[in-house]
C-alpha cells in the first residue's frame, strides 16, 4: 500500500516527472495536513498575510494549490481572483480548506464565487481529500507550456522537448541506433503530426510565445530527419557522436586529427570511406578500418596524404593481427 | 466543424485559374454566373477605361491583343533582364516595361501596372465567384504556385493576394496540391510522381504519401517550359505557311500573330479529340494591293507530333533529375498522376508511359485537381487538428525547398546555406563578423538557383546589418539564421553573439517594389 500522501504528491506532479514544483501549500494548518507532501513544494507560506509571495510562487510548472483559510474568507477571495489573472491558470487546481465548508451548500456556492475547484472542510478523511483531489487535477492540464493541448499531446511536446535538449538524435527520435530508414522515417513522420506548425495554426493565438518554441523544434527534427536519412551524414554524425564531440551534426567540430584526415579527401566516396574507417578504429575494428581505407585510396589513387594515412592504418592493424595470432586474443 | 474559418483554395494559372473550397466536407469546384469552373487568367483593359477579367476577357486578346494582358504568370516575380521575361516580351503582344529595380511593369493606355497587381485582378475575380457561391465574403486563401517558384515570385503572388483582399495563408506547389486531392481520404501507401505540364511551366515531383502525411521526396522544374511552347511553335508554321502560300510576311503584325495564337491553341485543343484539324483563317492579312488573304492548313496528330516532339522531350530532362534526386529509378514509382493542360495531348501522353514504363493516372481533371487539392489544405489549416475526429486525420503536407539558398562569399564564390529539395520549414544559421576595424555594417548579398557562379543565380536581394558596434575588426559577431518557411519563402534573422539581442536588419530585394510604388499599386487598386 503506497502511503495516500505519496500518492498525492505523485498525482499532483505527474507520474514521469521529477518535478520538484508541483505543489504550493498555504496556511500552516493545512501544512500539516499535507506535512508528508511538504517537500514537494516549493513554498509553504505559514500565513495568507503574504499574498505576492504566494500568487509569485505559483509558476509554470504548478499543478495544485492548497489554501487554507484561518483568519478571514475575503483574502482568499484575493487571492483566487490573483491567481486566475495568471497566463497559465488553465492548468492550476485550487483547493480551498475550511472548517466553514462543513456546510456543503455554502461549500458548493463558495466554489462557485470563487472559481475554484474544490472547498472542503479541513476533517475530510485523507483518502476521500486523496480522491477528490486526483479527480480534480484531472479536469486540469498537466505541468505543460502547452497547456491550451489535450493532455496526450502537451505530455508528448513536453517530452520531445526535453529530450531535444539532452538527448542524441537517435533519442530524439526515440530510435535505437541500429534503426533502418523506414523505421527513421516513420518515427519522424509520428514526430511531425504533432510538431509540424501546421498542426497548431488553428489555435495559435492560444499559446503566445510557445508556438515559436514548437515551430523550433520541428526544425530540429526535421533536420535530424535529413541528417540520418542521408547515409553519407549519418556515418558523419555516428562518428560526431562516437568521438563524443557533439550531439548534433557537426563533423567541422570533430577533434583536429580526424577532422584533418577528413580534409584529406577530395571526392564524396572517399570521404565516406574515411569516416567509415575512423569509426572502426575508434571501436577496434582495425580490420575494417584497414578495409575502408583501401577504398577510400582507391577513389583517390594519386592522393599521396591519403595513401601514406592508410598505410599507417595497415601498420596497425598487421601489428594487431600479428599479435591476435601469437597470444590466440580475441580480435575481431 | 462549420465554426471554422473558411479557407478557399485557388489555382492561379499561367493559362486559367479555378477556385474550390471546402464546405462540410466535401470539395466543391466554384462555377461562376455560366457555370464554367475555369477563369482565363486574362485582364483586359477597354478603350472605357474599364476592366474585365476571366472568360469575358477572353475574346479580347484577339481583338484587341496590346491592351489584353495574359500570361502574367511567366513574369511575376522576375527580373527584368532575365531570359524568361526577354523570351516572354518576344511571344506577348502588349507593352512590358522595365523598371527601376529591373522588375517588370506592362504599360497598357498610358498606365503602368505591376505584375502583382494583374494577378491581384484576377484573384479578386476568383474572390467574387467564391463569394457569390458561398454567400459571404472570403478573407483567406491557399493559392498554388509551381514549385520551382522562387522567393520572389512567391512573395509576389502573395502580394497579388493582399491587393485582392486576400489573405494569402499558405502558397503551396501545384503538383503537391494535386497530389493531396488524389490520395488525400483514400489511404493511400504509395510513391508517386505528379507529371505537371501546364501553359508555362513544367515540373515534376516525386512524393512519398503514407496516409494523411504527404511527404515530397523532390522536385524539379523548368520555369520556360509549357504548353505555349506548343502554340509558339504552331504558330511559326502557321505563319510560315500563309508565307508560302501568299508570300506575304507577317513579321511584326501583331494582331495576325494574336489571332493566330488562338488559331493554335484550338488547334492544339482539336488534334487532342480528333486525328485530323483543318486551320481556316479569313482574312488574315492583306496583300500588297490590300486584298485580304486567308490562311489555309491541314494538320494531322503525326504531323503535330513532329512539330512538338522536341519539346515534350525536354521534360524528361527534368524527370531524371528529380528522379536522381529522389535517389530513385522510374520503376520505383507506383503511380504518375498526370495534372496541367498540356497533358491532354495525347502525344506527351504516349511519351509518358514510355518513360515510366506505365501508365499514367489520367481520369482526375487536371484542370481542376490543384484546385482541390488547395481546398482540402486549406481546410487542414482551418481546423483544429487535435480535436478534430481521429478516423480522418487532416492531411500533413511535409514539402521542400523548390532552390537552393545561398549567399555569396568574399571571393563571389556561391555559399549554399539550404540544399534544394530540403524539407521546409527549416533553417540554418550562420556566423558574420566584420572584416574592417570601426565597420559598422554588413552586407550578404542572398541568391537562389543552383550553379556554381554567384551571378548565375536569381538574386533575391541583400540584407544589411546595420548600426553595429564600432570595434577592431572580427570582434563583432553576428549570427544570421536564414530560413524558408512552409511557404517556400525566406525569412532572415540576425542576432548579435555577444549581448544576444535582435540585430537590426534591412531586406532589400531584387525586383521587389519599393514602399511607394506599394502604396500607389494599393492605391490604384482600392481608389
Amino acid at each position: 500500500m503506497i502511503d495516500s500522501s505519496q500518492k498525492l504528491a505523485q498525482l499532483a506532479l505527474g507520474k514521469s516527472r521529477a518535478q520538484s514544483y508541483g505543489l504550493v501549500c498555504a496556511g500552516s494548518d493545512v501544512g500539516a495536513q499535507f506535512y508528508s507532501v511538504l517537500a514537494a513544494c516549493n513554498l509553504v507560506v505559514e500565513t495568507l498575510d503574504d499574498m505576492s509571495k504566494l500568487v509569485q510562487s505559483v509558476t509554470l510548472k504548478t499543478r495544485l494549490v492548497v489554501l487554507g483559510d484561518q483568519n478571514g474568507q475575503g483574502r482568499i477571495g484575493d487571492i483566487c481572483k490573483r491567481l486566475k489573472r495568471l497566463e497559465y491558470s488553465h492548468q492550476l487546481a485550487i483547493l480551498v480548506l475550511s472548517n466553514a465548508f462543513s456546510d456543503r451548500e455554502f461549500a458548493i456556492r463558495q466554489q462557485q464565487i470563487w472559481g475554484v475547484d474544490l472547498c472542503l472542510p479541513k476533517t475530510t478523511p485523507k483518502d476521500v481529500l486523496i480522491e477528490k483531489v486526483s479527480s480534480a487535477l484531472i479536469d486540469h492540464r498537466p505541468i505543460s507550456e502547452f497547456g491550451c493541448l489535450p493532455i496526450a499531446i502537451a505530455n508528448e511536446i513536453d517530452s520531445v522537448l526535453a529530450r531535444i535538449h539532452t538527448g542524441n538524435y537517435y533519442t530524439i527520435l526515440g530510435v535505437v541506433p541500429k534503426a533502418d530508414e523506414a523505421q527513421i522515417r516513420s518515427a519522424f513522420h509520428q514526430l511531425a503530426q504533432v510538431l509540424h506548425p501546421d498542426r497548431h495554426r488553428a489555435r495559435a493565438a492560444q499559446y503566445g510565445r510557445t508556438l515559436r518554441r514548437i515551430a523550433d523544434a520541428y526544425k530540429r527534427v526535421s533536420e535530424i530527419h535529413s541528417v540520418l536519412t542521408s547515409t553519407t551524414k549519418r556515418r558523419e554524425y555516428d562518428l560526431c557522436l562516437l568521438s563524443a564531440t557533439s550531439l548534433r551534426h557537426e563533423p567541422e567540430k570533430l577533434p583536429q586529427p580526424l577532422r584533418s584526415e577528413l580534409e584529406l579527401c577530395k571526392t564524396r566516396r572517399a570521404r565516406v570511406a574515411v569516416v567509415e574507417s575512423l569509426i572502426a578504429r575508434l571501436t577496434g575494428h582495425w580490420k575494417s578500418a584497414y578495409k575502408s581505407m583501401h577504398t577510400a585510396v582507391s577513389a583517390e589513387p594519386d592522393n599521396f596524404p591519403l595513401r601514406d594515412k592508410a598505410e599507417s592504418v595497415k601498420k596497425v592493424y598487421m601489428l594487431c593481427a600479428a599479435s591476435h595470432s601469437v597470444s590466440n586474443g580475441n580480435w575481431s | 466543424m462549420s465554426a471554422n474559418e473558411l479557407i478557399v483554395g485557388i489555382d492561379l494559372g499561367t493559362t486559367n485559374s479555378c477556385i474550390a473550397c471546402v464546405l462540410d466536407g466535401d470539395v466543391h469546384v466554384i462555377p461562376d454566373e455560366s457555370n464554367s469552373t475555369l477563369q482565363a487568367s486574362v485582364v483586359a483593359f477597354l478603350e472605357d477605361g474599364s476592366v474585365i477579367v476571366g472568360n469575358e476577357a477572353q475574346n479580347e486578346v484577339v481583338v484587341d491583343p496590346v491592351n489584353t494582358v495574359m500570361s502574367a504568370k511567366r513574369l511575376i516575380g522576375r527580373s527584368f533582364t532575365s531570359a524568361a521575361v526577354q523570351r516572354a516580351i518576344q511571344d506577348l503582344p502588349y507593352r512590358v516595361i522595365k523598371g527601376d529595380a529591373l522588375q517588370p511593369f506592362i504599360g497598357i493606355r498610358g498606365q503602368r501596372y505591376a505584375l502583382p497587381e494583374i494577378s491581384g485582378m484576377v484573384l479578386r475575380r476568383m474572390k467574387d465567384i467564391g463569394n457569390r457561391y458561398v454567400g459571404r465574403d472570403i478573407t483567406s486563401a491557399v493559392v498554388t504556385v509551381p514549385a520551382n517558384f522562387n522567393d520572389t515570385q512567391r512573395q509576389m503572388t502573395k502580394l497579388a493576394g493582399e491587393l485582392a483582399g486576400l489573405n494569402v495563408v499558405r502558397v503551396i506547389n501545384e503538383p503537391t496540391a494535386a497530389a493531396l486531392a488524389y490520395g488525400y481520404g483514400h489511404n493511400v501507401n504509395a510513391r508517386v510522381a505528379i507529371y505537371d505540364f501546364g501553359g508555362g511551366t513544367f515540373d515534376l515531383t516525386i512524393l512519398d504519401i503514407r496516409g494523411n502525411i504527404f511527404e515530397v521526396l523532390a522536385t524539379a522544374g523548368d520555369g520556360h517550359l509549357g504548353g505555349d511552347d506548343f502554340d509558339t511553335r504552331l504558330v511559326k508554321s502557321l505563319a510560315h505557311a500563309f508565307e508560302e502560300q501568299h508570300g506575304v510576311s507577317l513579321e511584326g503584325n501583331k494582331i495576325a500573330y494574336a489571332r493566330l495564337n488562338h488559331v493554335a491553341e484550338k488547334t492544339k485543343f482539336e488534334l487532342t479529340e480528333t486525328d485530323q484539324a483543318v486551320v481556316n483563317v479569313k482574312a488574315l492579312s492583306n496583300s500588297p494591293s490590300g486584298e485580304p488573304l486567308d490562311l489555309k492548313f491541314r494538320l494531322d496528330r503525326a504531323g503535330f507530333t513532329t512539330h512538338c516532339q522536341d519539346i515534350a522531350q525536354r521534360t524528361f530532362l527534368v524527370c531524371d533529375e528529380a528522379l536522381r534526386a529522389a535517389g530513385l529509378k522510374a520503376a520505383d514509382l507506383d503511380q504518375i498522376i498526370l495534372v496541367g493542360g498540356s497533358t491532354r495531348v495525347p502525344m506527351v501522353r504516349d511519351m509518358v508511359s514510355k518513360y515510366f514504363g506505365k501508365t499514367p493516372l489520367t481520369d482526375i481533371n487536371p484542370d481542376e485537381v490543384v484546385a482541390v487539392g488547395a481546398a482540402i489544405q486549406g481546410a487542414a489549416l482551418a481546423e483544429d487538428h487535435f480535436t478534430s475526429s481521429p478516423d480522418q486525420p487532416q492531411p500533413l503536407l511535409l514539402d521542400v525547398a523548390p532552390q537552393s539558398l545561398g549567399l555569396a562569399s568574399v571571393d563571389d564564390y556561391y555559399e549554399v546555406l539550404i540544399e534544394k529539395n530540403a524539407q521546409i520549414p527549416c533553417e540554418r544559421t550562420q556566423v558574420f563578423t566584420t572584416s574592417k576595424d570601426g565597420q559598422t555594417s554588413v552586407k550578404i548579398r542572398i541568391f537562389q538557383g543552383e550553379q556554381d557562379t554567384v551571378s548565375l543565380n536569381t538574386a533575391l536581394g541583400e540584407i544589411e546589418l546595420y548600426g553595429l558596434k564600432a570595434a577592431p575588426r572580427g570582434e563583432v559577431q553576428i549570427e544570421v539564421a536564414f530560413e524558408i518557411d512552409a511557404n517556400g519563402i525566406v525569412v532572415v534573422k540576425a542576432r548579435d553573439l555577444e549581448t544576444g539581442l535582435e540585430q537590426a536588419t534591412r531586406l532589400r530585394v531584387s525586383a521587389g517594389y519599393d514602399d511607394d510604388e506599394l502604396t500607389a499599386m494599393k492605391a490604384r487598386y482600392h481608389g
